[in-house]
């Protein structure tokens, strides 16, 4: 018990010194997964849109996939990219591997799931008759199309929300992707990670309270987007 | 039926609309004019709903021909995109989009690239004119029902259609409020020479307040007199042919047998307190039900197990004294009966 007291006071006072450790996994945490979100989202809520408000053939198949996706573990994520980015991958070339663009692409593949299957969620809960609502007053296609994901707004958010929230906290790719090289690619989990293994408990703790407050800081979000409506 | 010839809006040939195999809509031929208002009048299912979606262009018809301003609409295509930006549609259970008044309202024009000054002197404009001036800020979601069938009026309104489509405007609004749509339409209609055309299950709304009536039953239109229609089978007894449903038994001019519908114009019945006795063959009794002043005559409907639709004038209704209530005995000839 002692330990974790004398952790817990170390890692406050990490905080409160704002160590220039501490500091640096924290960027590099949020501007990978940052930019793994705005690729996921472009890709994503698109798609997803496109899927959920047309009816086609094989769409229940698609929307079963991507739950699934939903649950891919992050192991097998990081297995797959290694084995592209690895020296003998296809993408061994362009010397990728333990890079911040290997870990993008690792969570760009684990978010984008997500957010697909949130968007399609979200855009068929929209009313049908705002559709055709605009329709009657005149939009085409693209126009009545932009009506639906203006309604679908919060529900949208939450999914790009949802999908920050995957990828910040996972450590399989990060670890198997970025290798932890400190300064460049550890991020918060790996980090964590690494400073458990070696019996340092004061910045695993400090960067777990940061993790957590950045949970907490999306959820008080999510809740203000709420009420806003 | 909407027959005058003076500058058609909307021309109908010879429009059918199949579903599954089955023809739902068999309209030969109707006109609607420049500026007036038309009611589609029908019992459910009449296939009122379907002509209506089809002259706004949300379904297509399956063979025939449609003109508006001159254009081919169907089958060519000619002023299809013109026909979307000059009408518009108002349904039953309107759809307010998740922002504010303003924003539903001047969703038409922000769509056309109408500048902001512009938009906003027209929502002013179209709020006043459906009784909500000072809404623009509200939240759609915090209106009540009256209130955003209204907004969705305005919104209409604000695109300034040729011709303006209401679903069944008033279906799930009080009396009160019901009479003020009404009052807001014929505003419309006279201050922008909009073409109106409703539809409604309010027979009485249909005749305050249309120009035109044009009833609607089994896809196809029929004489407006065709009110009290009924279903059952005709058989041949010794009395003559005879309709029968288990509400009601009607002596009946047919040719053929089994399974029909029926109407009884409610112009060719004779009302009456006392028993009379008449060469007209066909007598029923029954209890009035509900009174409707028109203007010109009293509709009255009859229980007599069916509810039957009567018009009568109104000095005669003075003068025997009707009220809800009143039991008096229906007479017609078997020979007014139509068979549909």
């Amino acid at each position: 018990m002692e330990f974790l007291i004398t952790g817990l006071k170390q890692a406050c006072l990490l905080l409160l010194t704002l160590d220039r450790e501490v500091i640096t996994i924290t960027g590099i945490s949020l501007k990978i997964s940052t930019v793994a979100i705005i690729f996921a989202t472009a890709v994503g809520v698109p798609a997803g849109f496109i899927i959920g408000v047309n009816t086609f053939r094989g769409k229940s198949i698609i929307v079963t996939l991507l739950n699934t996706l939903m649950a891919f573990p992050t192991v097998v994520v990081g297995l797959l990219v290694y084995s592209m980015v690895s020296h003998q991958g296809p993408l061994g070339p362009m010397g990728l591997l333990f890079t911040p663009v290997a870990m993008i692409m690792g969570q760009f593949i684990l978010a984008t799931p997500i957010i697909m299957s949130l968007t399609i969620s979200a855009t068929q809960a929209v009313d049908p008759r705002v559709r055709n609502t605009a329709t009657v007053l005149g939009a085409n296609a693209f126009q009545s199309g932009i009506a639906i994901l203006l309604e679908a707004r919060f529900a949208m958010i939450a999914a790009v929300v949802a999908g920050f929230g995957r990828v910040i906290g996972e450590v399989g790719a990060s670890m198997m992707l970025g290798g932890n090289i400190r300064g460049y690619t550890r991020n918060i989990p790996t980090a964590i990670a690494l400073e458990t293994s070696k019996g340092e408990f004061s910045l695993g703790l400090a960067l777990g309270v940061i993790l957590l407050s950045v949970a907490l800081i999306i959820n008080f979000f999510l809740r203000f987007l709420q009420h806003k409506r | 039926m909407a027959t005058s010839i003076d500058d058609p809006v909307y021309e109908v040939f010879d429009v059918t609309k199949e579903f599954d195999g089955k023809r739902i809509l068999s309209i030969p031929h109707l006109t609607f004019s420049k500026g007036k208002i038309y009611c589609l009048y029908g019992p459910n299912g009449s296939g009122k709903t379907t002509l209506f979606e089809i002259l706004s262009l949300l379904q297509r018809p399956t063979h025939g021909r449609i003109v508006y301003n001159g254009h081919e609409v169907y089958p060519k295509g000619e002023g299809f995109s013109k026909l979307r930006l000059h009408t518009t549609l108002v349904n039953q259970n309107p759809l307010l989009f998740d922002t504010t008044v303003e924003r539903n309202v001047d969703y038409g024009l922000r769509i056309r690239k109408v500048s902001r000054d512009e938009r906003s002197k027209k929502v002013q404009e179209c709020l006043d004119v459906v009784g909500l001036g000072g809404f623009q800020k509200r939240k759609s979601r915090t209106l009540s029902g009256g209130e955003s069938q209204r907004v969705s009026i305005a919104r209409a309104l604000c695109i300034s259609p040729q011709v303006l489509f209401l679903d069944e405007f008033s279906a799930n609004i009080d009396y009160e409020n019901r009479i003020g749509l009404e009052n807001i339409i014929k505003n419309i209609n006279r201050r922008y020479g909009t073409t109106i055309i409703f539809t409604t299950h309010y027979m009485d709304q249909a005749y305050r307040l249309s120009d035109n009536v044009v009833h609607i039953f089994k896809g196809r239109t029929v004489s407006a007199h065709i009110r009290n229609i009924f279903r059952g089978t005709i058989k041949k007894t010794d009395r003559g042919m005879v309709f029968e449903n288990d509400k009601l038994t009607v002596l009946v001019k047919s040719p053929r047998q089994g399974e029909a519908v029926i109407a009884v114009p409610p112009e060719a019945i004779t009302v009456s307190r006392d028993q009379l006795s008449s060469s007209m063959r066909n007598c029923l009794q029954g209890s009035i039900r509900h009174i409707i002043d028109d203007g010109k005559s009293v509709v009255c409907r009859i229980d007599t197990g069916e509810v039957l639709e009567v018009v009568i004038t109104k000095e005669s209704f003075r003068e025997m004294g009707l009220e809800p209530g009143s039991s008096v005995y229906l007479y017609f000839k078997a020979s007014s009966v139509e068979v549909l």
